[in-house]
């Protein structure tokens, strides 16, 4: 009897995989956001209603990550960037940091291997942040992993960590400026908006302009996530699901609602 | 061809669900608390996102904005709220400081015994937040630095103004309702946004410049490519606690939230709230075609979910 449970689990698991990626086949016959970007907010909430630790919170989030990410994949669109660890994150309590900062060096490393979920799909690894501030066996992984998939170029994966975004519009700034300097080209004028977004982390790694930027567990901030980028022309969505949780029911309505913005702005 | 058509099923299927969800929530509508009622917190600092997306008629946009903006400021300072912020990416606002000006004086306190109100508008822009002591600082007075922020400060002479408050201040239940508080409004338009950051970068390449032609010292460039000092200094927004975005002219179905260019460097721990279709327009105004002034329900229930709002601030 047990095999046939077994069985029939199977089987309801591979239709279930089946619609969706006819979904997802559908989703795509419209327009697709070029660049979706996720702060992944709530893995340690999600752990507490199970009663397991934070860091179990944080591997159940990336589990999701994965799944999300073949998703967005699957639906061509081209990059994505998520919120993996704050500046203000190393606040946390010790061990749940060095737990986050074993989870980054494992799992970094794993997903840009051969025939893993990156390389399967052609996508480039870039952590952007304060790099300076991770320990150096951790600064070694990610070095790592972006070797491996440096020379993948169907999209990209902006994982940021640890990230600060008025760091990043610093950084700009002072690169922006620096250039001058080193060309000894002290006119200003040709220091403009465009110019500062081109030096901006997520641009160098050749991002696209920001289309839908999400966060997930109810929390309406940016919590320094992304600010340039978002505050014009993306689609924000504060969805209530905690991380761990978050899927297809959640991402469907948000890409309608994408497509109906450009559907409605190209008939205008 | 078939895939485009069940993405048009799927598309009717979604709007079907929202239709039905919005009537539902309408059956089962809870007015918010009164202004007056006790929140746990209240914002320091409020900005208002005002958005139209009626280009064709910029005079009737115009009056829109102002009217919302009045009743926002008539709020505030009934709640204590010592700051507001007013943008609209077009800078309608801006262009209409006069008649914001005007409007306020209408709308503002009647004469007492005890004194006049008074608006005041600085010759350079008040200090908006403490700056930190730093060793190397810019002249600020050879080189100009566009923020862009209006900022309009009111008081009262001889008032008993309020002591300055935190975010997170238990008030009193029953307060009395006041429209004496002083409130300081910046008014600012997409030009003080990503814009002011370039502007301040080109200070800094000019400070630099100038700094290498008195002292011909190439080595020292650090002291100047200190960035953050430059959002905290005269004339500079601060940032808001909380944000409100307003659509004027009503959508069906609601837009997603969007931030309209806001400055971005002054969000990062702000609460965003968009107002919604039951507080703007109830059941007993069905009709769509009236412009969605903003209502006390809709500014009450801003309020109120700020006040529910948890800060954990990275840990």
């Amino acid at each position: 009897m047990t095999w046939i449970l077994s069985w029939t689990v199977s089987l309801l698991a591979f239709i279930k995989a089946q619609i969706v990626i006819l979904l997802l086949r559908v989703l795509s016959a419209g327009p697709i956001p070029r660049h979706v970007a996720f702060e992944m907010d709530g893995n340690r909430r999600f752990a507490r209603l199970t009663g397991r630790r934070a860091v179990d919170g944080h591997s159940d989030g990336f589990h999701t990550l994965k799944r999300v990410l073949e998703m967005c994949m699957r639906l061509d669109i081209r990059c994505v960037t998520v919120y993996a660890f704050a500046i203000e994150n190393f606040n946390r309590p010790p061990d749940e940091v060095g737990a986050l900062m074993k989870l980054a060096e494992e799992r970094l490393v794993e997903i840009a291997q051969n025939g893993a979920l990156l390389s399967r799909y052609g996508v480039r690894l870039n952590v952007l942040g304060h790099r300076e501030l991770l320990p150096m066996h951790v600064q070694v992984a990610i070095d790592k992993a972006e070797g491996m998939t440096r020379q993948n170029n169907r999209a990209i994966l902006n994982v940021c960590a640890p990230y600060a975004s008025r760091h990043e519009m610093t950084s700009a700034v002072q690169s922006v400026v620096q250039q001058a300097l080193d060309k000894e080209n002290f006119d200003s004028s040709l220091i403009t908006e465009q110019t500062i977004e081109e030096n901006l982390m997520t641009s160098l790694g050749g991002s696209p302009p920001l289309d839908i930027f999400i966060r997930t567990s109810g929390v309406k901030r940016l919590s320094g996530f992304l600010q340039w980028q978002c505050c014009e022309n993306t689609q924000i969505h504060m969805v209530d699901t905690y991380w761990p949780d978050f899927g297809l029911w959640d991402f469907v309505p948000i890409l309608l609602d994408y497509q109906r913005k450009v559907w409605a702005r190209s008939s205008s | 061809m078939v895939a485009p058509l069940f993405l048009w099923l799927l598309h009717l299927l979604h709007a079907s669900l929202v239709f039905l969800t919005v009537r539902f929530q309408k059956r089962r509508y809870l007015p918010p608390q009164p202004v007056t009622a006790y929140r746990s917190k209240l914002p320091k600092h409020l900005a208002i996102i005002l958005v139209s997306y009626d280009a064709a008629n910029p005079k009737h946009t115009e009056e829109l904005y102002l009217e919302c903006l009045v009743r926002v400021i008539k709020w505030c300072r009934a709640l204590g709220i010592e700051q507001l912020t007013a943008y609209d990416a077009e800078g309608t606002l801006l262009g209409c400081s006069d008649l914001i000006r005007e409007r306020l004086i209408h709308h503002g306190d009647p004469p007492t015994d005890e004194s006049e109100s008074e608006l005041e508008y600085p010759l350079t822009p008040p200090l908006s937040e403490a700056s930190e002591s730093r060793s190397h600082s810019p002249d600020f007075e050879d080189f100009s630095v566009q923020l862009n922020v209006t900022t309009v400060c009111s008081f009262r002479k001889g008032s008993s103004h309020h002591r300055p408050r935190k975010v997170a201040v238990r008030r009193r239940a029953h307060h009395k309702r006041s429209s004496y508080n002083p409130l300081t409004l910046h008014i600012i338009s997409r030009s003080a946004s990503k814009a002011a950051i370039a502007s301040a970068a080109r200070f800094l390449l000019d400070e630099e410049f100038r700094r290498r032609q008195n002292s011909h010292d190439l080595d020292h460039v650090h002291s100047v490519l200190n960035f953050t000092h430059l959002t905290s200094v005269p004339g500079g927004l601060p940032s808001p606690d909380f944000m409100i975005v307003h659509h004027v002219h009503p959508q069906d179905p609601h837009p997603p939230l969007e931030l309209h260019g806001f400055p971005p460097w002054q969000i990062a721990l702000t609460e965003i709230h968009r107002t919604i279709a039951h507080d703007i327009a109830p059941l007993k105004h069905p009709n769509k075609s009236i412009p969605n002034l903003i209502t006390e329900e809709a500014f009450c229930r801003a309020l109120d979910e700020y006040a529910g709002a948890q800060f954990r601030l990275g840990r």
